[in-house]
């Protein structure tokens, strides 16, 4: 029986399969047939396909080409397209001689006047005619823009795939990479205890020459309980400043620094991971009939429907006043080991409640006599559940990591109201590090370029994840 | 009925009759749209415009406050050619980028900038020319509480050595040193650049310069070790948690008496003040090292006023105007008592102000000052490097070569 079909069987109504399509010639239920006439189809694809796809063109397509376009440039994002100031040498000997029509010449020289002081020629935006002032007209910008482009002057420089490779390449703050971090700096004093596992992992392991392995024994000394290292007392200047510098340069660990990706990834496989689970547990729950079920479904959706600044607010009191008295954890924003997880906490809980939503209207739609045909079987709970529950949830799956997907690889609101990517560079997201790029650092083409990969990665990731699950799905 | 009808006709005819001479006699006035991002003084600026369309009435005046991101919603204003008529920005890298591009007028002939006391014009002079009226003069420093000093018959700092013993004696008796801020990146990197600068001295400018060229390091006009050393005396003379403290909170320490000193700018004095109106406060600059003399305030021109130059002819004319009246004494009364900020004209009266204010105004005077190195460093470098760098340093996460290097690349590319 067709999903459609049952439905219609529980409101009491029996159809023929031919009947189906309203007057309008929609189709009313999947997977029937339904007869629609030619004037119908044009009719549908003129009113609502058609502008559906200039829309799309509009809103979609072009801003990316205009994208991919800008992230192939160097522009920084306050250069005004035409330029206001022009050298008097380069106006004079440069650019107009490249003009071939006089017409042309006479045209810029209208625009473009020597300054009083002879420093260059300045833009006039300006300018009278027919006894009066006014702006520069748009067609007038472009005709100046063209010409100006004929002497080959433009505002914005082509630099081909250079934003990309710097992005791979140059870009400390981009990528995971490994970094050393060092225990001792050389402007500190000298440790006087290291314990015995760091002494042996991150002192012993970096030396390379036996002579310093020796000289660094000597210094420090393993106690009665063997546990721990002590500097010796008395070191002689020399010993001192050699100990210094060996320290300074050999005392590290190695760690993996995530980066702006690699910080994106934890968070998006967390947050995808977390708030599905989470959701479905409360979804199981409260599909359970139990007597508060409607106050604790708008109690759990409720995150969802506030603003984010209070949000913010709200939680950034939580981490301050509430968890340091519970945990112990004195700081939790503001530690760079900490801070993804607590953002993590925030966004899990505020976005569970519309996943729990969607997963509660996939498991309404499983009829119960399947289930109750089960339980008479003999299967157990756990059983139901693998073998029915899940895979006929499938279709809510596919939605809700879909969507927890897509809008973990774009998060910005939540990071920017809490910690603003800090404490340094630790929570800073990809499209956190495009908005510092473009409207912080001036690098607007540089920041399209990394807008543009971004915007690949979500098309493919999310790409994936749908052709594999739209795969497994079962129908009824 | 007839007459009814009559009389509404009458009336109607007569209010448009109104509407349309009242259009065509009366002068439109000038509208001038004024950008500004000094969320602390809106109500005062608007105060200020009401009482010159007083004495202009063809001049009328738009405030428009973007509070935050003001440098991120300006640009995109100028992109799609709609700039302001009156623009507020921050000193020197701000007026500088702006003024390259082209955006803004050449002030250097107007008679307002003679009156414009001459050591803050470099703060808005690129290439030779001014293009931006500076407006007023502030520092960072320790702002410090003179109670808790009395109490405890402590005495201001003037080297490192008394700050550090002025530091063991709060400490011992359980008060804070420093109210401080970690959480969020721009106040560590005042300090940081603040340090630097100290340290550097007379030495920063030609650094400077030197870094522009590619031809120089952050090491090199300091004593590196010094500079990682104060960080590390600021971080040990603070709250424990000071990592999760925010604005709102160093704030509060302060007012509060929890703390007896914070090294802030002094706009973060009347949120103090405000918050508890009985402080008494003094302020003074950081000592940086163990000579007296090179304890100089880290102060400059804060805030500039800069004209559009793709406004029209008349709307020029009339911003012109109102810069011109804001050197006048009523207008200098005016910034002086509502928006407590030290203007920058020659011989402006001051003596309304607050303590704080005066010892600012008296280090000026004496011209022991050092200016603002970091609105001179590329935008990058200081939003990045220097603010992200210094909050790296605090939380271990990167060591002090790390940092420089980070700073010295960033500059580089920068400058590329």
């Amino acid at each position: 029986m067709k999903p459609g079909e049952k439905l219609l069987n529980e409101a009491g109504l029996t159809i023929h399969e031919n009947h189906i399509a309203d007057s309008h010639g929609f189709t009313l239920l999947e997977g029937i047939t339904v007869v629609t006439n030619r004037r119908t189809k044009i009719f549908n694809f003129c009113f609502f396909l058609l502008p559906a796809i200039v829309l799309y063109t509009l809103f979609f397509i072009r801003p990316l080409l205009q994208g991919i376009n800008y992230s192939l440039t160097d522009w920084n994002g306050i250069v005004p397209e035409i330029p206001f100031t022009i050298d008097q040498d380069q106006f004079e000997n440069e650019i107009v001689p490249k003009l071939k029509s006089k017409q042309g010449r006479q045209y810029l020289k209208q625009f473009y006047v020597l300054t009083e002081d002879g420093s260059g020629y300045r833009l006039k935006n300006w300018i009278e005619s027919n006894n009066q002032i006014r702006a520069l007209t748009n067609s007038e910008r472009n005709q100046i823009k063209k010409l100006l482009k004929s002497a080959g002057v433009s505002a914005i420089k082509f630099v081909g795939f250079e934003n990309y490779r710097q992005m791979f390449r140059s870009d400390e703050r981009f990528l995971p990479r490994f970094q050393k971090r060092y225990f001792y700096n050389e402007f500190q004093d000298l440790p006087t205890t290291i314990s015995k596992q760091e002494f042996r992992d991150y002192l012993l392991k970096n030396l390379k020459n036996a002579s310093e392995i020796k000289f660094v024994n000597t210094c420090y000394q393993l106690d009665s309980k063997g546990q721990t290292y002590h500097l010796k007392t008395v070191l002689t200047a020399t010993e001192d400043t050699q100990l210094r510098q060996i320290l300074s340069e050999s005392y590290f660990q190695t760690t993996l620094i995530p980066g702006v990706v690699g910080f994106t990834l934890f968070f998006t496989v967390f947050n995808v991971i977390f708030s599905n689970l989470l959701a479905l547990m409360l979804a199981l729950a409260l599909d359970t009939k139990i007597r508060s079920q409607n106050i604790l479904r708008s109690v759990f959706f409720f995150p969802n429907v506030l603003s984010l600044v209070i949000v913010a607010f709200i939680w950034s009191f939580v981490f301050r006043l509430i968890l340091p008295p519970l945990t112990g954890i004195a700081v939790w924003l503001g530690s760079p080991q900490l801070a993804p997880y607590a953002l993590l906490m925030v966004t899990v809980w505020q976005g569970c409640g519309w996943l729990m939503v969607i997963y509660l209207a996939g498991l309404q739609t499983i009829p119960a006599h399947i289930i109750e045909v089960a339980a008479i079987d003999g299967a157990n709970w756990w059983q139901r559940f693998v073998k029915i529950t899940v895979p006929l949830l499938l279709p809510a799956f596919t939605v809700c990591i879909f969507f927890s997907l897509a809008n973990s690889l774009k998060t910005f609101d939540i990071i920017m109201t809490l910690t603003q990517g800090g404490p340094g560079y630790a929570t800073t997201p990809i499209v956190l590090d495009i908005y510092y790029n473009a409207f912080r650092d001036n690098l607007y083409g540089y920041a399209t370029a990394k807008a543009v990969f971004l915007c690949l990665i979500i098309m493919m990731v999310t790409g994936i994840q749908l052709f594999f699950m739209k795969r497994k799905e079962v129908e009824l | 009925m007839f007459r009814g009808k009559l009389v509404s006709w009458s009336l109607l005819t007569l209010l448009i009759g109104l509407l349309i001479s009242n259009t065509i006699l009366a002068v439109a006035p000038i509208r001038l749209n004024f950008f500004f991002y000094k969320q602390e003084i809106s109500n005062q600026l608007k105060e200020m415009t009401t009482e010159f369309t007083k004495l202009n009435p063809n001049i009328v005046i738009d405030l428009e406050m973007i509070p935050n991101d003001s440098m991120a919603v300006l640009r995109s204003r100028m992109a799609s050619g709609q700039a302001p008529d009156i623009i507020q920005l921050q000193s020197y890298a701000a007026v500088f980028e702006f003024a390259k591009a082209g955006w803004l007028q050449d002030l250097t002939k107007e008679a307002v900038i003679a009156k414009v006391v001459n050591s803050t014009k470099t703060a808005v002079t690129y290439r030779g020319k001014v293009y931006a009226l500076p407006m007023d003069v502030a520092g960072i420093g320790i702002i410090y509480n003179k109670d808790i000093f009395n109490k405890y018959g402590l005495k201001p700092p003037t080297t490192f050595k008394e700050l550090q013993n002025v530091c063991t004696v709060l400490k011992q008796n359980k008060v804070i040193p420093f109210a401080s801020m970690f959480k969020v990146n721009w106040s560590v990197g005042h300090f940081l650049s603040m340090v630097h600068t100290t340290l550097a001295g007379e030495k920063v400018l030609p650094w400077i310069e030197a870094m522009n060229s590619g031809k120089a390091s952050f090491a090199d006009p300091v004593d590196v070790r010094q500079v990682f050393r104060l960080l590390d005396f600021y971080k040990a003379n603070s709250h424990p948690n000071a990592a999760e403290y925010d604005w709102n909170e160093q704030q509060a320490a302060f007012a509060k008496g929890e703390a007896a000193m914070m090294v802030q700018g002094l706009w973060s004095y009347g949120a103090a003040i405000e918050t508890n109106p009985k402080l008494n406060c003094g302020f003074i600059p950081f000592p940086c090292n163990d000579n007296p003399k090179d304890t100089k305030l880290f102060a400059d021109v804060d805030s500039t006023l800069a004209l559009s130059a793709t406004a029209s002819p008349e709307k020029q004319k009339a911003a012109k105007l109102f810069l011109e009246w804001l050197s006048t004494p009523q207008a200098i009364k005016l910034w002086v008592e509502k928006c407590k900020l030290v203007p920058t004209f020659k011989g402006a009266d001051v003596k309304s102000m607050d303590a704080p204010f005066q010892d600012l105004v008296s280090y000026l005077n004496s011209g022991k000052t050092n200016p603002w190195a970091f609105s001179m460093y590329p935008v990058s470098v200081w939003e990045d490097a220097t603010k992200n760098g210094a909050q790296e340093y605090l939380f271990g996460t990167k060591t002090p070569q790390q940092i420089i290097k980070y700073f010295d690349e960033t500059w580089r590319k920068a400058v590329k």
